[in-house]
């Protein structure tokens, strides 16, 4: 930023600010708008059972219902839902960005025969419909005797060509010369891969944990059909279970919903530096 | 795999009885698989409980429940089959015969042991049988019925309506009931809703096994239910929905005063409604009122390597004392008629007893085509058309029968 | 759809040593011509390839049981009627004759998907573009405001379905309202006609999907070089005039694999009309792969199921193969 830039800038007339403060305003609104349905996320978890449809509807009930929230927790063991959540996308992230660094390492800083056809491969994949692959995976699974386990929630969705292929596009950015210059010194792939590339990976490494583990954590499908012991159950299959034979319970559902996101927000917390400026370090502004 | 199963079994068996037969004249330990729906820690308690009852009765056999909700149960199903790994007892619900039917075995040869199928709703255990095949002994049974929001109908000054009640009674009652923004009545595409209405007029869904849905009688029933919605107005237009009932939501949230759901909602519906319900037949038409129902009971499947523990089992499950806790529990409407009594109680509603008495005596037993459940979910997605006036109930029909042919 | 849309960023922007470095293995699949490489590489290719293997085995092996072996066998299937109960007969091509000639609801089907793709593209593209403008100029509190636009995402689709089902009722949803208030009718019966359902879905749809891409296009944005803000800035160009010719051309390939990976997730939407909808009213939100699941889940008919997803498959490759076909046309490399 150039001194008579900065100067300019604050000496700038309030009627020229003008823009500024409405584009404020606007974007509050905008947040607002996106923020909504979370609100009314939150005001039917509040809400008595009978007045989640009330017509017409109303914000908030004619009680505030705290008692959703434990209700909900307690309708179904939610604790031990949460728990299984945790190992199941917390081993699954780890696995995933572990093989897919690795992997992208491969592929983008080695020189073999058959890289290229094996690459593409990896991106066929990403087209086929994951609905598809449920049944020969679960047929998979009984042979391996892996149903009902956590090895079965993680490992068939552990090697991700979506991981594979977002690092090895950020190994590419990276420049040679530090490579070259680590070789000189001696060293090791294998130390060149963990002590330089590495480092400079992580904010890619973040935004891939984060992909991964809410993958993981809201997936549906699979957890599903392989999980068939209450006690292995993961956060959206208790959630389904609030839409039963015996009528729905949408305000339960909406606070064990509610609880739900949490792990992911803190997850999304702590990595946020990552997500949202660390990416451009892959970038031309990176160097 | 089959064979590394059986050798796996076979090994554990002859590794037990070797054990066993150390302390003579006691059979091997058994652990069975038991599948079934549940969709509530409550719900699942109830089962489990009557899973302990099994080991308590027999210490030899121990049952591991495990659960689905209701919604996935026979997805579920369905691709452990194909995995070859089946649960030994599983529910099995009677319109899902033709569909999942055969992985059940014939249990036929087992009634005389263990429990007195006599005892039983007989309706339901019919329900229960294919090509003369007792495939599941029913634990519970529903004939849809019809719930009324009895502090709507007093605060119109209506009559509470009695079973026997006729369409004329219904169609004026649902008219006075709709005002300021709430309906007399709601439905919507789901068979299960307004089928009662097309077989009350004489009507069938069913032509020599196959789904014949767009017959006459069939369009005139189901004209005569979205005639609610499109001409009469006393029913609300609906919205396409996936995983819910609309109509009972609208039902439970008093938005409308009536509609057709069977007895399992019934204690759980008290519970989370701010008005007093009660329940009474579909009404009848010319003089002829008949409703459809539903029913689960629970079977052995093929894959089970040790059917004669599992009769055992299901025998305690479904017997005289697991029907009078699943009663009191109200967990559902029992199958053994000795202990329906102790399920009114617990329900407690007025007129509950008179309308399924009624609606037994007249009941058409469920019957199914395959792939009914792809039916039923065509006919909700496409009945909102229907309903809401942008496509004829005739259309629907038709294109639903097109599309399952 | 989680997965697929970070990917898009890094080929776009290709840092300058790479040019030079891995060039043979940028865009691989579209660029015939591999540059020539580096003799000193040369040398060591013959001991790179078993570094290359130690690297790759722990991926590639589970790629190959846990991905690739599905994927054949769901091609395999394609080729028998396989009720998942019951004996498979084996069909040639049959399955596939069957849906493209003789379903009655495939092409129409076929249709809605087109249909919730365009929406979905272009309104999540503008959206996402517009905020990671927004976002990345001078705002206060943009850590703040960039977690509240990225947080839709977090939300189980379940929840989303029921939030939605809410604020789309009709007569008395708050959009209903909003729209009352603002033009005197009510507006569209949104869930219940079967021309604005797919409205609905594609709405909602943008509302959980747009936070990948807003996440993608400010790393984009911020990737652009400070300088030449400032320059245009001197010259007296305006915002416009700067996002037009500066942040856009240089936001492309960004664009360009945003566009590629969403339109992927997008023909392969299964759960919004799964939970929102069931599909209706009639088949307006039947989606190819919700019908995909009709088959395989409700009809149990598994061969046909896996017909469908091969048909999808192809023609997701017809059209991110015509995408960087047009590529060379729009997408501004450095």
């Amino acid at each position: 930023m150039s001194l008579a830039g900065t100067m300019g800038r604050q000496c700038t007339p309030i009627l020229q600010r003008l823009p500024a403060i409405a584009s404020q305003i606007l974007l509050a609104i905008t947040a607002l708008i996106i923020l909504t349905p979370f609100i009314w996320m939150v005001s039917t978890a509040l809400k008595p059972s009978s007045e989640v449809f009330a017509n017409p509807p109303r914000l908030i009930g004619s009680s505030i219902e705290w008692g959703n929230f434990s209700k909900a927790w307690h309708y179904l063991p939610f604790a031990r839902f949460m728990l299984n959540g945790l190992i199941v996308s917390g081993l699954g992230t780890m696995v995933v960005v572990a093989t897919s660094a690795s992997a992208a390492y491969a592929f983008s800083r080695l020189h073999w025969r058959g890289r290229d056809g094996i690459f593409l491969l990896y991106l066929g994949t990403l087209m086929i419909p994951q609905e598809v692959l449920v049944v020969p995976m679960f047929m998979l699974m009984r042979k391996l005797g892996w149903v009902n386990s956590y090895q079965a929630l993680i490992i068939p969705w552990a090697f991700s060509a979506f991981g594979t292929f977002l690092l090895r596009q950020f190994f590419l950015t990276l420049p040679r010369e530090l490579e070259e210059a680590a070789k000189i010194d001696g060293a090791g792939r294998w130390i060149i891969f963990s002590r330089i590339l590495l480092p400079l990976t992580a904010p890619a490494l973040g935004t891939l944990a984060v992909f991964t583990f809410v993958g993981y954590w809201n997936s549906f499908l699979w957890p599903l059909l392989v999980v068939s012991n209450v006690k292995m159950a993961t956060v959206p299959l208790g959630l389904n279970m609030f839409l039963g034979q015996t009528g729905n319970q949408w305000n339960m559902l909406m606070a064990a919903a509610t609880i739900s996101i949490v792990p992911s927000v803190i997850m999304v917390l702590c990595l946020q530096r990552y997500l949202v400026s660390g990416i451009a370090l892959s970038g031309l502004g990176g160097r | 795999m089959k064979i590394s199963r059986s050798a796996r079994v076979t090994l554990g068996a002859s590794v037990l009885a070797l054990l066993a037969s150390s302390s003579a004249g006691f059979t091997a330990p058994v652990t069975l698989r038991w599948a079934m729906s549940a969709d509530s820690q409550a719900e699942i308690g109830v089962w489990q409980h009557l899973a302990d009852m099994v080991h308590a009765k027999y210490p030899d056999i121990t049952v591991t429940f495990e659960s689905t909700a209701f919604s996935d149960y026979y997805n579920k199903l369905v691709t452990e089959a194909a995995a070859d790994d089946l649960p030994c007892i599983a529910g099995l619900q009677a319109q899902r015969i033709p569909d999942v039917g055969s992985i059940f075995i014939d249990l036929s040869s087992k009634l005389g042991s263990g429990l007195n199928i006599g005892e039983y709703q007989s309706s339901i255990v019919d329900g229960l049988k294919q090509d003369g095949k007792q495939l599941a002994i029913p634990y519970d049974l529903g004939p849809y019925v019809v719930y009324y929001n009895k502090t709507m109908f007093k605060a119109a000054g209506l009559a509470l309506p009695k079973p026997g009640w006729t369409s004329e009674e219904f169609l004026a009652d649902a008219k006075k009931l709709t005002a300021d923004g709430h309906h007399g009545f709601v439905a919507d595409g789901t068979p299960d809703m307004w089928l009662p209405f097309v077989l009350s007029i004489g009507g069938d869904y069913m032509k020599d096994g196959a789904p014949d849905l767009d017959n006459a009688k069939m369009v005139q029933g189901f004209t005569w239910v979205t005639d609610l919605a499109t001409k009469e107005k006393v029913a609300p237009q609906i919205p396409a929905t996936g995983a819910s009932n609309y109509p009972a939501d609208q039902f439970r949230n008093g938005n409308a005063a009536m509609y057709i759901d069977g007895p399992w909602q019934l204690i759980n519906a008290k519970q989370n409604v701010k008005f007093d319900i009660g329940l009474t037949t579909v009404p009848s038409f010319g003089g002829k009122s008949v409703t459809t129902m539903s029913g689960t009971g629970f079977g052995i499947t093929k894959s089970c390597q040790d059917p004669d523990a599992a009769w055992k089992a299901i025998s305690v499950i479904v017997g005289p004392e697991g029907q009078n806790y699943i009663a009191k529990a109200g967990r559902g409407f029992p199958a053994y008629k000795a202990a329906q009594t102790y399920w009114y109680s617990v329900a407690d509603v007025d007129g509950a007893k008179g309308a399924i008495d009624t609606a037994l005596a007249t009941v058409n037993v469920y019957k199914t085509t395959p792939k009914w459940n792809r039916i039923a979910a065509l006919l909700q997605q496409y009945g909102v058309e229907a309903f809401n006036g942008s496509s004829s109930p005739q259309a629907v029909l038709t294109e639903v029968q097109n599309q399952v042919e | 759809m989680s997965a697929t849309i970070p990917l898009t960023k890094h080929e776009a922007v290709p840092g300058p040593g790479e040019h030079e470095a891995a060039g043979a293995t940028e865009h691989s699949g579209t660029h015939a011509g591999n540059r020539p490489k580096r003799s000193s590489r040369k040398g060591g290719r013959g001991g790179e390839t078993l570094a290359a293997l130690a690297f790759l085995a722990p991926n590639l092996v589970g790629f190959l049981c846990f991905t690739v072996l599905p994927i054949v066998a769901s091609l395999v299937l394609s080729f028998y009627e396989w009720p998942i109960i019951g004996t498979p007969v084996f069909k040639g091509l049959g399955n596939f004759v069957k849906l493209f000639t003789r379903d009655v609801v495939f092409w129409r089907i076929v249709g809605h998907t087109l249909h919730f793709v365009v929406g979905y593209l272009i309104l999540n593209l503008l959206i996402s573009i517009g905020i990671a403008v927004w976002l990345t100029g001078r705002v206060p509190a943009k850590g703040f405001f960039r977690f509240v636009f990225f947080l839709p995402v977090l939300s189980p689709m379940v929840a989303n379905a029921v939030v939605w089902r809410l604020l789309f009722a009709y007569p008395d949803g708050l959009i209903v309202a909003v729209f009352r208030m603002l033009t005197g009718s009510p507006g569209p019966n949104w869930l219940g006609s079967p021309d604005w359902s797919m409205s609905a879905l594609i709405i909602m749809s943008v509302w959980a999907g747009f936070g990948y891409n807003m996440i993608i296009f400010v790393a984009g944005i911020e990737g652009i070089p400070k300088p030449l803000y400032e320059a245009a800035r001197l010259d007296g160009a305006g915002p416009w005039v700067r996002f037009r010719h500066i942040t856009l051309p240089l936001l492309t390939p960004s664009i360009f694999f945003a566009t590629v990976m969403t339109l992927i997730s997008s023909l392969q939407v299964f759960a919004q009309p799964y939970i929102l909808t069931g599909g209706g009213p009639g088949s307006s939100t039947t989606t190819i792969v919700y019908y995909l699941y009709q088959n395989g889940f409700q009809n149990y008919e598994m061969g046909y199921a896996s017909a469908i997803a091969w048909s999808l498959f192809i023609l997701i490759m017809g059209v991110t193969a015509v995408q960087f076909w047009f590529q060379k046309k729009w997408v501004h490399y450095e």
